[in-house]
């Protein structure tokens, strides 16, 4: 017992030690920065790499927002959680404008505007009512925020959820199942090109990887064996996945460096 | 009122799940004519539910600072980069709202100047992880992992002009094992989704799956 | 044991230290120009050959449609791709016609093609039409490909689909001589492919980040995809054909340094794995005699 006390009073105190090493640290860290920002841009506009204008503070900005938040990756600090709360901050009013400005006023607004100043008939009855209706289904979404009415709420999750479900079920048998199933049974011999070696591997990774998911059965004996294969392919496949994952991933960066090193500071030429 | 409660959503489901359905099989002019007013229904039910998921986030942050919750200055900038944001939404270059959004000013600036450093930091500091991760986690502890490991270098090398450098071969050999083992998984993978995705979706329409109406 | 320990502190590396030698493997490339060979995959060629054909056979009159599905988080793959591909069409002064399934992409389309409209002095209307973000996507595409004007009935900036030159005459999704997705996920490829192609069968093609690209291969070999361009290695293939030499060429130099990097890295990390094990198996061997 008295062992286990020593053991969680030692890591206590090492917890407020470290506690404190890393406030510190994030002091550091504001320093470092905000010195990095200020001496930069101070060269940089001194020597007129940067000018002064909307442009110009803004790759300052973007500057600031990059170096911020890549300080997360010393360790995780105050700069970086409030770089990333602004910016989701940000983001969630862009929704707003965005559906705003690209659906509600063109879609509803300015349809309903354009239908209401042509004559009256039942044809633009109709094709109004095909406008309000949906908009009322999607207004009840907002009857969540009142309790008591929460519940007409699912009216819209049924439609959307119900239609989208249905659509769902011929389009994914034909372009996943259908399509998919016509290349696989090509020939895997012919009279004139002998063995159709690519079509055979395809042929034989798709029914060894298919039978490594079949779970009802247990991998035991010639199951077991053609499941094992199936777990090399799957493995080619994963680390193929893997091989352009880390390209993807660089390629972010690199486009990252490529603003801080060109954009900003100009040390890449061309 | 339970009907209306439990059993009208359900059966809304079930109605509108067998109309997609059957639409999708009629080619008729009229059949056509409906699926078009229905989608385009449902395009604009989803723009207009589209706010729903900002009151939770912001309703979030706003307890956060009412409660004095520890890190609550954060959810002040949420709440300020929000209220930024929406003033140069709402103003719109001078236009407001109820004109066209302009192609310049705060929005754009907002946009390309902080939105997107920040998007494509977040996103571009995984390459670090990736590479770490890979350092210390990426062994050849069996035959299955040391496949994985050389496909992995392979099209990791042969994808990238350097490959053709190193050898010839390597961009092939890169090329035949997407083509054709990566195919034949993918292809499983896309069998496996199709036939998930229909019984879900059946257990959808039949009403066994319930989950998207919420408690209660 | 001391040889283990020893290996140990050695191979223990911080993360850090990690991290100073990928940037710094993508940061001196950039210093020090060296050219690397590009050559195009088949799968980016056929893209190519295929505006090239729609030019050939339809010239002028030709319409192609780009689905802009991705934001800022992948804008550095995607967007030197977009960028050669609309220079390719604009070149062969192909009707260009663009929208987006991604919200967030709003703002980054609007900006790539003012400045690509700009620098091949391409007119608004007649030459290409910005359509904007709906949201949907399956239900979109499909709206899309019943009637094109009903899930469009105005551009960016509420004017009529129908009094511009590029989106008078089509109707629906068929319509288009060619349609490309970028796509970074959910809400691109895929559901084009599921909700349009498969179902109204036109000749489409994706442009992919390079994490999605290896996923899309069956859709290649069905012809549900008649060309796939993935990740920036794709993007610097696109513009060495088109020859426009941009972001994907330049980061090429970067993207291949730090692949050997890593992988120096991933081989260290297993020569210390093998050794390791190799030294603890001689220790218990050692013990048990």
């Amino acid at each position: 017992m008295s062992a286990i006390d020593t053991d969680s009073n030692s890591n206590s105190n090492s917890d407020m030690n470290s506690n404190s090493h890393n406030k510190t640290n994030e002091w550091w860290i504001f320093a470092v920065f905000f010195s990095i920002i200020i001496i930069a841009n101070a060269i940089l506009l001194g020597s007129g790499s940067l000018k002064w204008g909307w442009s110009g503070v803004g790759i300052m900005m973007a500057a600031a927002f990059t170096i911020g938040l890549y300080s997360f990756l010393y360790q995780d600090n105050p700069l970086f959680k409030m770089a990333e709360h602004f910016y989701v901050g940000i983001a969630t009013a862009y929704l707003i404008i965005v559906t705003w400005y690209s659906v509600i006023l063109t879609d509803i607004i300015y349809a309903l505007r354009d239908l209401w100043s042509q004559p009256f008939s039942s044809t633009i009855f109709w094709q109004m009512m095909a406008i309000i209706l949906p908009t009322m289904i999607g207004l009840l979404v907002y009857t969540r925020l009142v309790p008591s009415i929460s519940w007409l709420s699912r009216i819209t999750f049924a439609v959307i959820i119900g239609f989208g479900s249905g659509l769902a079920i011929p389009n994914a048998i034909n372009a996943y199942i259908l399509e998919q199933l016509k290349p696989s049974m090509m020939p895997l011999w012919t009279s004139a090109g002998g063995i159709a070696w690519g079509a055979l591997v395809i042929f034989f990774g798709v029914i060894t990887t298919l039978v490594y998911f079949f779970f009802s059965l247990e991998h035991k004996g010639v199951i077991g064996k053609t499941a094992k294969i199936g777990i090399w392919f799957l493995m080619i496949s994963f680390g193929a996945s893997f091989g352009y994952t880390v390209m993807a991933r660089f390629s972010l960066l690199i486009e990252r460096i490529n603003f801080l090193f060109r954009d900003w500071i100009p040390l890449i030429n061309g | 009122m339970n009907f209306f409660k439990k059993r009208l959503p359900l059966l809304l489901a079930f109605f509108t799940g067998w109309l997609a359905v059957i639409l999708d099989y009629i080619p008729h002019q009229n059949g056509e004519a409906l699926m078009t007013t229905i989608t385009k229904g449902l395009i604009i039910i989803g723009a207009v539910t589209a706010f729903m998921g900002i009151y939770g986030l912001l309703g979030h942050h706003y307890l956060k600072m009412k409660r004095k919750n520890e890190g609550w200055a954060y959810s002040l900038l949420v709440w300020a980069g929000f209220f930024i944001m929406m003033l140069f939404g709402i103003y719109n270059n001078g236009e407001w709202i109820l004109k066209p959004q302009a192609e310049v000013g705060g929005v754009s600036w907002i946009y390309e100047y902080i939105f997107n450093p920040c998007q494509a930091t977040m996103f571009s500091m995984l390459a670090f992880f990736i590479a770490s991760a890979a350092y210390r986690t990426f062994r050849a502890k069996s035959i299955e992992a040391g496949i994985l490991l050389v496909a992995a270098i392979i099209v990791m090398i042969g994808q990238v002009p350097v490959g053709i450098l190193i050898s010839e071969r390597l961009p092939d050999i890169s090329q035949w094992l997407l083509d054709y083992p990566n195919l034949a998984v993918k292809r499983a993978i896309f069998f496996g989704i199709a036939l998930g995705g229909v019984s879900t979706s059946l257990r959808i329409i039949f009403g066994i799956e319930r989950a998207y109406l919420g408690g209660e | 044991m001391k040889k283990i320990s020893i290996v140990r502190s050695l191979f223990n590396l911080d993360r850090r230290i990690i991290y100073l030698f990928i940037f710094l493997s993508i940061l001196l490339p950039f210093l020090v120009k060296f050219d690397l060979p590009i050559k195009a995959a088949k799968n980016v060629r056929n893209v190519y050959d295929k505006i090239e054909d729609v030019a050939k056979t339809k010239g002028e009159r030709g319409t192609i449609l780009l689905s802009f599905d991705f934001d800022n988080a992948s804008r550095a793959e995607l967007e030197p791709m977009a960028k050669a591909i609309i220079a390719h069409i604009f070149k062969k002064n192909i009707r260009l016609v663009v929208m987006g399934h991604w919200l967030n992409g709003v703002e980054l389309t609007k900006t790539l093609l003012n400045e690509m409209s700009a620098e091949f002095k391409k007119k608004y209307g007649d030459n290409y039409v910005y359509l904007g973000y709906r949201p949907g996507v399956q239900i979109l595409i499909v709206n899309m490909g019943k009637d094109f004007k009903s899930a469009f009935q105005t551009d960016s900036q509420g004017k009529s689909t129908n009094d511009f030159l590029v989106t008078k005459n089509i109707k629906t999704l068929s319509d288009f001589d060619y349609v490309i997705s970028f796509s970074a996920g959910s809400g691109g490829i895929e559901e084009w492919v599921v909700y349009g192609q498969s179902k109204f069968h036109f000749t489409m093609a994706g442009a992919c980040t390079a994490v999605m690209a290896a996923d899309y291969f069956p859709f290649l070999q069905s012809g549900q995809l008649n060309g796939l361009i993935g990740g920036l290695a794709g993007a610097a293939q696109y513009e060495a054909l088109v020859g426009r030499p941009g972001s994907g060429i330049d980061g090429m130099r970067p993207q291949s340094m730090a692949h050997i990097v890593l992988i120096i890295f991933i081989l260290l990390g297993n020569i210390y794995y093998l050794t390791d094990k190799y030294l603890k198996n001689k220790k218990q061997d050692g013990g048990v005699h």
